[in-house]
């Protein structure tokens, strides 16, 4: 098994991506908050709940990574 | 006996007494429970220790005795019965430091016995509680308090002549999830009480094993009519017991039903009952009890406008619980949106199903007592200082005459109403001529 190496502009990138995850998390937050009148304290005591909604965002992310390698490995395999 | 391990037993009394301390129902209701604690609290090493005797010690008489050996400063130096093996197990339960007595009198005699805990078949009860009494002892008597109504108010007169301490074996007032419960109650949590549900169910014959076959009346009492009045008496004064406590009131009126429907083995006493008392303000207490399906178990449930608390799990439910985070309720209602069937034709009104709310435990500890222990604690207590805890009294009592009425409606199918010369006040009264 040959080595892998991540970069330090991936790990910037992975980083970025993470943390709009966790942005839109709290936007999700908010707009809970707007709909249902609930307290603005649940900004900080919900947070568990934004950490998984961040996670599951992310999650989201691979998926939408790994449909796109999948999609472009048919298309550049080179046909017979 | 119970001086062998005194500290341990001493630090798990204070330790649950001030956990029931945290609440403040039982204090309030019995407010010298708190002069008890104190002085538990406070007393020094050299506290002197209640000398008891046991008269009955059957299974019940020798599990009382078994938690006795807990009790800091107690010592059992008599037991009493009049069946041999009965009373030679409860000797050597003792150590053999007991003395044995078939004849109760003869125990009542003894001067260096201050209190006795009396665990005989109901029928018994009245006699011995009341001899016991006026032969200066301070007196614990297993629940019900006596088989009919003169019986429970004769004792609570000499109870007031003789002025010695009559605790009836409630064991509930002592456990902290029902101090807990009553404490909820009391503080406006479900609003006002508007009904009390209760059942105890279990599914077996009750019989206890006979030997020798000629025992089979006095060894299975409480199937019989002579000695016992069935699950009401053995059973639904209890709840009976929570439910005056709960209103602070006795009821006003009684009525309900009973039969033999499964157990048709020559027993006298219903295997099924089911009872409804009105108290004042016309709350309900519907109780029934069987012996012959134990699905549901026991439970008291009281009810007001803004929750439930179920007694015997130590819970509580509201109507309106606390809404979930927004952020939840998105969650759930985007999920409803995404994966809810939407019926073409859909239903003209929503069911009325149970509400699915799990409940909130009064109390994030795993109980080891239901109370029973608690209470032979606090009647040593009580007999070391001499001091009769107010109202207590009065809740076996109160206990004691609604049961008995209710047994009274189940055999007469009549609406039976609390007398006036059973009031407690009436009695007293009677005490003082």
């Amino acid at each position: 098994m040959k080595d892998t190496v991540i970069t330090a502009r991936q790990k910037i990138n992975e980083l970025r991506i993470v943390l709009i995850c966790y942005a839109l998390a709290n936007l999700f937050n908010v707009w809970g908050i707007l709909r249902f009148h609930t307290p603005w304290k649940e900004l900080f005591t919900a947070q568990l709940w934004v950490l998984a909604v961040t996670g599951f965002l992310y999650a989201l992310v691979w998926i939408a990574r790994i449909i796109w390698w999948i999609v472009r490995y048919i298309l550049k395999r080179p046909r017979s | 006996m119970s001086r062998d391990l005194p500290e341990s037993g001493r630090r798990e009394f204070l330790k649950t007494f001030s956990l029931m301390a945290g609440g403040t129902a039982l204090l309030s209701t019995f407010p010298s429970m708190a002069k008890l604690y104190a002085s538990s609290v406070n007393k020094s090493p050299s506290q002197p220790v209640v000398r008891l005797g046991v008269i009955g010690t059957g299974s019940r008489g020798q599990y009382l005795m078994q938690m006795l050996q807990n009790v800091p400063d107690t010592e059992i130096v008599a037991v009493c019965d009049d069946f041999k093996p009965h009373l030679d197990q409860a000797v050597a339960l003792t150590g053999g430091k007991a003395s044995p007595y078939s004849d109760y009198r003869r125990l009542l005699e003894r001067k260096d016995v201050e209190g006795v805990i009396i665990a005989v078949p109901l029928h018994l009860h009245a006699a011995i509680a009341i001899d016991a009494m006026k032969a200066g002892k301070h007196v614990f008597s297993e629940k019900s308090m006596a088989k009919t109504t003169d019986e429970c108010a004769s004792m609570l007169k000499v109870h007031y002549q003789t002025g010695k301490i009559l605790q009836i074996g409630h064991q509930r007032v002592f456990d902290i999830r029902f101090v807990r419960g009553v404490q909820w109650i009391r503080d406006g949590h479900i609003g006002p009480v508007t009904q009390i549900r209760a059942w105890w169910h279990r599914n077996n014959d009750w019989r206890r094993e006979v030997i020798p076959p000629s025992t089979e009346r006095r060894t299975n009492w409480r199937l019989y009519r002579e000695y016992s009045c069935g699950l009401m008496t053995e059973l639904a004064s209890h709840h009976l017991q929570v439910a005056n406590w709960v209103l602070d009131a006795h009821p006003v009126s009684v009525t309900g039903t009973g039969s033999i429907n499964y157990w048709k083995d020559g027993r006298e006493v219903f295997d099924n009952v089911a009872v409804i008392y009105t108290y004042p303000g016309g709350v309900q207490f519907i109780y029934d009890s069987v012996i012959s399906n134990k699905k549901y178990g026991l439970e008291v449930q009281v009810m007001g406008p803004l929750g439930t608390v179920e007694m015997e799990a130590g819970k509580y439910f509201l109507e309106n619980p606390p809404p979930a985070p927004g952020i939840v309720q998105l969650i759930n209602s985007i999920e409803k949106d995404l994966f809810e069937v939407v019926p073409v034709g859909g239903p003209s009104w929503v069911p009325e199903n149970p509400s699915e709310d799990k409940g909130t435990y009064f109390i994030n500890k795993i109980l080891y007592s239901d109370g029973s222990d608690m209470q032979l604690v606090a009647f040593a207590e009580a007999v070391r200082q001499n001091k009769i805890v107010p109202g207590l009294a009065e809740q076996g009592y109160l206990a004691g005459v609604a049961t008995l009425l209710g047994d009274e409606a189940t055999l007469t199918g009549k609406t039976i109403y609390w007398p006036s010369e059973l009031e407690v006040e009436a009695i007293k009264k009677t005490a003082e001529i």
